[in-house]
């Protein structure tokens, strides 16, 4: 004890401002508040939490202030979205470049929501009382995913139109199941889940308006309130998740204030996030196609490039790929901190050798099992083309999506009981699933072509 | 790691991050400032006035306005920016210059000043746009729907507002074309190559193709390039489209269209012109807006034809070969066909045309083409150069004068061995056509009765004209006829202007009706209700036929005293005279074929032996016309299928079975009246005119 005073004294004298000082700094600044005022010396790392999170909200603050300059020259009409967006390209001073960083910072932030979630899982850092913020991260995934996609309609071109139709026939999935059932006339939970999205059974008017709202108010509100109660929990969890000390490892135990440190490294997140995202901006344009022309569909007409694993499921089944799937993946999302409740595995990652070598097996199997079976649908066919009369029940429940699903699961269970440890089946299921989703939208993304046939490059695809 | 270690290694980070972003805000802040293309063609602009200026209108470049220019065009639904670089656009002193500086040539901007028309209304390309490869939205990476367009393709854009394509040729309406050359080519080109025989262009035309009315605002997105070869331009597309239809449209039906590059260049050209664009109506001429409302010149026969038919039937009426084509056209231009075939037929298969067939109906409702447009096309599809008949009866008569003399081995005689025998009997004693080698028709029938018949034939029936034949042929012919009989005596004319036609009607119903038919189409006995037989009978001519019969057939006297028959005094014939004269010069509802005793039995055996071959089994025609359709059947007289499958059709694979040519054995009139009841027995129905 003595020593470490003394040590944070001889801290002092280099650095300038006293202990008190130190952390009046933070607590008297409303903005600073958020942070505790001393951090812990593991959460400093770099290769711990790679920044991630605050990356995220830095991204969010690119946004909102180039969301606010777009906004002032947009104008949210069927007849004017497209024209005020070129008028932004072309006369707007610096316009073309803050659509481009509008663009690939709203691109990176689904991207580095995806990682966040990644690392906090591996990390386990849902174990402890941690549970209620990961499920507002989830949650906070979702919005910004909801967000990215109103903000894809806006400047309505090809582009947009298309992958919006797409996206809102996704939501009428649960279509399938009621025709199959015959029931849609009475009851079509599906329509109604497209009419709520996009105000019409076309995109049009009505769905530039709400994606409009959606986008500029509702969503960033949403992500700006449960941000503040996510990093509100943080706090009140006692920082960012680390191992539980160790009576050996006293270093385990010591922590820094957060002013100037984590200042320090936030500040070169910002300038490091900016630049990066300032530099695509400089290379890189935001794509504008053609004006959205209701009668002449892009073919492919692909949904948003993190939709397209979605996308892809669909096109196996939609009910199944574009509800049930989805479905039972934000459901085992939610679930895991209450069913995982192994909290000695908090803030190690991969919980240690045994769950690298789960996971690594995991990841191994999931490649080898999707892939063949997307070998033998592309190569084969499926189904629908051994046996054309078959009923469309049995392609429902039988496509690479289910089985691949069926198998994760039982996979998962096999684990837990070999292992009698509910976060190696976590651990399992997690991998299975997002390396499995990986494999999909790649899939979507670069391998499909008109028609959604199997192509492997765009270089290949037909002349239209 | 202690705290001062980790502070210092962010510094450095914090460091070169901060110099990164400014190095970037720098380099953002040339790109976005000074870099932008039309700064610098301003200020290059900006140059060039300042070296041009002479001393009495020096322009200070300083003092030139700078910045971004527009044209906002609020009717045309656009902001054209190009006048932001093309500074020089109005300058005269910019005469020549490069390019964006260069003054616009030609008078365009006197009749289209740019603040009101703007640029991309007429070249296209991005008017938003400020830079060059944006702006002209030529590539594909700037998803630009409306390319730049250059010469001559600008050109299509003229034909938006002044494109006239009925309403003349004069499309500003002040006798100024210059500068639309290549596109008024493609105009006649359009018309030449008969392309509304199967599109429609407003409101007129076929209906086997599309609408080609806004075909021109089509953009190259709503082509197929699967086929095409080169540039993904829609003038591309169009060439190749012209070239092989079916290659670049898969399924496509169309005609190649062969014409050398600089042609297809202008038809291109012309297509893309064809547009309805929504901008306000007086930017329109007239001679457009009335055309979008209906109102146009009416086509004249030729141009109507070479429009409307040309496409299909051939430029000369030659038509497409059976052979060469899986849907062979019929030839219409032949003298054959045009001798043969009445007007009514023609009229009726234009208004009905062929069900089985490519040839539609050409109704206004469908086609959008009148009636008066019809008749035109009619007339000069049957029209023919024939020899006046009073010449040639004061030739004929002048020849008597002369003392030149008829008889055996005369030309006539040959002539009619070769050309009348095989209907009309050896010495013209009849066969399946009347008998003229006759005391009681030749005593009757005039010179002018006789030469008006040769000449013009007999509608609807199997007597063609012959006005092909020199003047000595036909006066020969006549005086061979001449030399069975000696010369008619002279009659004073009749006038019958004063007959009660409604006691004529219903004689005629009752009387003459069982053999000349229910509406004179000839049953057992001739056609005689028909334009051409009335105009060369005079009615003495009639009036003694009916009162004193003609002997040797069943046309007795109908003035003399005959077993049970009513007698009829010359009041009661100049009825029926009267009534058949006004009964021909009405519309009919139906076309009647007409007489034919055959028997249709034989007509299948001898259908099977020599037609099959070109007609098929049933007639449906691979490689000749199809003969079982029934607009043909409702179309066609008997007489016009005899008359056909006596002579042949020149020009064509049909031979000639009447007097055979070496080749095809010569059918008995007999045989030839039985393949007319053959195909007769297909038709099913009777279709109203």
């Amino acid at each position: 004890m003595r020593t470490r005073e003394r040590k944070e004294t001889a801290g002092e004298s280099r650095a300038g401002p006293g202990r008190g000082e130190r952390t009046r700094t933070i607590n008297r600044n409303f903005f600073l508040h958020i942070h505790a005022p001393r951090v812990h010396v593991h959460s400093m790392k770099p290769a711990y939490s790679f920044g991630l999170g605050i990356i995220l909200g830095f991204l969010f603050l690119i946004l909102i202030l180039t969301g606010v300059v777009l906004m002032i020259y947009y104008n949210p009409s069927v007849e004017q979205a497209y024209q005020s967006v070129k008028d932004i390209v072309y006369v707007v001073p610096g316009g073309r470049i803050i659509r481009n960083m509008h663009r690939w910072a709203a691109q990176g932030m689904v991207i580095v929501v995806f990682l966040h979630l990644v690392r906090v899982f591996y990390t386990g850092s849902y174990l402890g009382n941690r549970s209620l913020n990961w499920v507002i991260g989830v949650v906070l995934l979702i919005i910004t995913l909801l967000s990215n996609f109103s903000g894809y309609l806006l400047p309505w071109d090809q582009l947009a139109y298309w992958a919006v139709t797409i996206g809102s026939n996704i939501a009428a999935s649960a279509r399938e199941l009621t025709d199959l059932l015959g029931v849609t006339s009475a009851f079509d939970p599906g329509g109604f889940m497209k009419r709520l999205l996009i105000g019409g059974e076309a995109v049009g008017q009505p769905a530039l308006s709400r994606f409009f709202a959606l986008h500029v108010i509702f969503l960033p509100l949403s992500i700006l309130v449960l941000t503040g109660v996510h990093l509100w929990r943080i706090r009140k969890d006692g920082g960012i998740s680390r191992p539980a000390a160790s009576a050996t490892d006293r270093s385990g135990n010591q922590k820094w204030y957060a002013w100037p440190v984590l200042m320090w490294t936030e500040l070169a997140l910002l300038l490091g996030t900016v630049a990066v995202i300032l530099c695509i901006a400089l290379l890189a344009d935001a794509p504008l196609l053609e004006q959205a022309n209701p009668s002449y569909p892009e073919n492919p007409a692909k949904s948003p490039w993190y939709f397209l694993g979605i996308q892809e499921l669909v096109s196996y089944s939609a009910f199944s790929g574009g509800l049930l799937i989805p479905v039972l993946y934000l459901a085992f999302l939610f679930s895991i901190p209450y069913v995982d409740r192994e909290d000695r595995h908090v803030g190690i990652w991969f919980s240690g050798k045994r769950g690298w070598k789960v996971a690594g097996i995991a990841a191994g199997s999931t490649l080898l099992l999707v892939l063949s079976q997307l070998f033998v649908m592309i190569r084969y066919g499926w189904l629908r083309d051994w046996f054309p009369g078959i009923s469309q029940g049995f392609v429902m429940l039988l496509n690479p999506a289910t089985i691949s699903a069926a198998l994760f699961i039982l996979a998962s269970e096999m684990v837990r009981r070999r292992t009698s440890s509910t976060r190696m089946a976590a651990l399992t299921l997690f991998t299975c699933t997002f390396v499995a989703l990986l494999i999909f939208t790649a899939v979507g993304i670069w391998f499909r072509g008109p028609d959604w046939e199997f192509f492997w490059s765009p270089a290949r695809w037909p002349v239209q | 790691m202690d705290e001062q270690t980790y502070i210092a290694r962010v510094q450095w980070l914090v460091l070169a991050g901060s110099a990164l972003l400014l190095l970037l805000l720098l380099g953002a802040w040339i790109m976005e400032g000074r870099g932008r293309a039309w700064k610098q063609h301003q200020r290059e602009y900006g140059r060039l006035v300042a070296g041009n200026a002479d001393s009495l209108q020096a322009q200070d470049p300083a003092g030139m306005e700078k910045g971004i220019f527009q044209v906002e065009l609020a009717h045309f639904d656009r902001v054209d920016r190009c006048v932001t670089c093309h500074q020089g656009m109005e300058n005269p002193r910019m005469e020549g210059a490069a390019q964006p500086h260069a003054m616009h040539p030609g008078t365009y901007l006197a009749d289209h000043p740019a603040r009101q028309y703007g640029c991309t209304i007429c070249h296209g390309g991005q008017g938003r746009a400020l830079d060059k490869k944006d702006a002209f939205g030529q590539l594909p990476e700037t998803y630009w729907p409306h390319p730049m367009l250059e010469q001559p393709f600008i050109q299509s854009s003229c034909g938006h507002c002044h494109l006239s394509i009925f309403n003349g040729d004069d499309p500003a309406g002040n006798g100024r074309a210059s500068g639309m050359e290549v596109f008024l080519k493609g105009k006649q080109l359009f018309s030449a190559e008969g392309c509304l025989g199967c599109h429609r262009a407003r409101g007129v035309g076929g209906i086997l193709g599309p609408d080609l009315t806004k075909q021109g605002e089509k953009t190259k997105h709503e082509y197929s390039f699967q086929n095409v070869e080169g540039e993904q331009t829609v003038s591309n597309w169009l060439k190749a489209h012209f070239r092989d239809p079916e290659m670049v449209s898969p399924g496509s039906r169309m005609l190649r269209i062969n014409l050398p590059e600089d042609e297809l260049d202008a038809l291109a050209t012309f297509v893309m012109g064809l547009a309805k664009p929504g901008i306000p109506f007086d930017y329109f001429t007239p001679a457009a807006l009335n055309e979008f409302k209906g109102i146009r010149d009416p086509m004249e026969g030729p141009s109507g034809y070479t429009t409307l038919c040309s496409a299909c039937h051939g430029k000369q009426g030659s038509g497409k070969s059976y052979r060469e084509y899986k849907t062979g056209i019929p030839a219409v231009g032949n003298r054959d066909f045009r001798r043969v075939a009445s007007e009514a037929f023609i009229r009726f298969t234009l208004q009905k045309g062929r069900s089985t067939r490519q040839m539609g109906s050409w109704e206004e409702a469908i086609s959008g083409i009148t009636d008066p447009e019809l008749d035109a096309v009619t007339r000069h599809l049957k029209q023919e150069e024939r020899p006046a008949v009073d010449e040639l009866l004061a030739q004929y008569e002048g020849s008597l004068r002369g003392g030149s003399s008829a008889g055996s081995g005369s030309p006539g005689e040959e002539l009619f061995l070769r050309r009348c025998a095989a209907c009309h009997g050896e010495e013209g004693r009849g066969g399946v056509a009347v008998a003229l080698n006759q005391e009681g028709f030749l005593e009757r029938a005039g010179n002018r009765f006789i030469l008006h018949t040769l000449v013009y034939g007999r509608e609807n029936t199997a007597m063609p004209g012959w006005p092909h034949l020199e003047n000595q042929e036909l006066t020969g012919l006549l005086t061979l006829m001449r030399s069975w009989y000696g010369v008619p005596g002279s009659r004073d004319p009749l006038d019958f202007t004063a007959a009660d036609t409604d006691e004529g009607a219903l004689k005629y119903h009752f009387l003459c009706s069982r053999c000349h038919g229910e509406h004179g189409e000839g049953e057992t006995g001739p056609a005689i209700i028909n334009e051409d037989f009335l105009q060369a009978a005079n009615d003495r001519f009639l009036y003694e036929t009916i009162s004193q019969g003609r002997p040797h057939t069943a046309m007795f006297g109908w003035s003399t005293d005959v077993y049970n028959q009513e007698r009829l005094d010359a009041d009661d014939i100049a009825g029926i005279v009267g009534y058949m004269r006004k009964t021909a010069a009405e519309p009919f509802v139906y076309i009647y074929p007409g007489t034919n005793p055959g028997d249709r039995d034989a007509g299948a055996l001898a259908f099977r032996e020599y037609c099959t071959e070109c007609h098929g089994e049933a007639g449906e025609g691979p490689v000749a016309p199809a003969l079982n359709n029934q607009e043909l059947l409702s179309a066609a007289s008997n007489g016009y299928l005899m008359a056909t499958i006596t002579l042949g059709r020149e020009g064509t694979e049909m031979p000639c079975w009447g007097f055979g040519n070496g080749s095809h054995p010569v059918l008995s009139g007999a045989q030839r009246q039985d393949l007319v009841a053959y195909i007769r027995s297909w038709q099913r129905i009777r279709i109203r005119f």
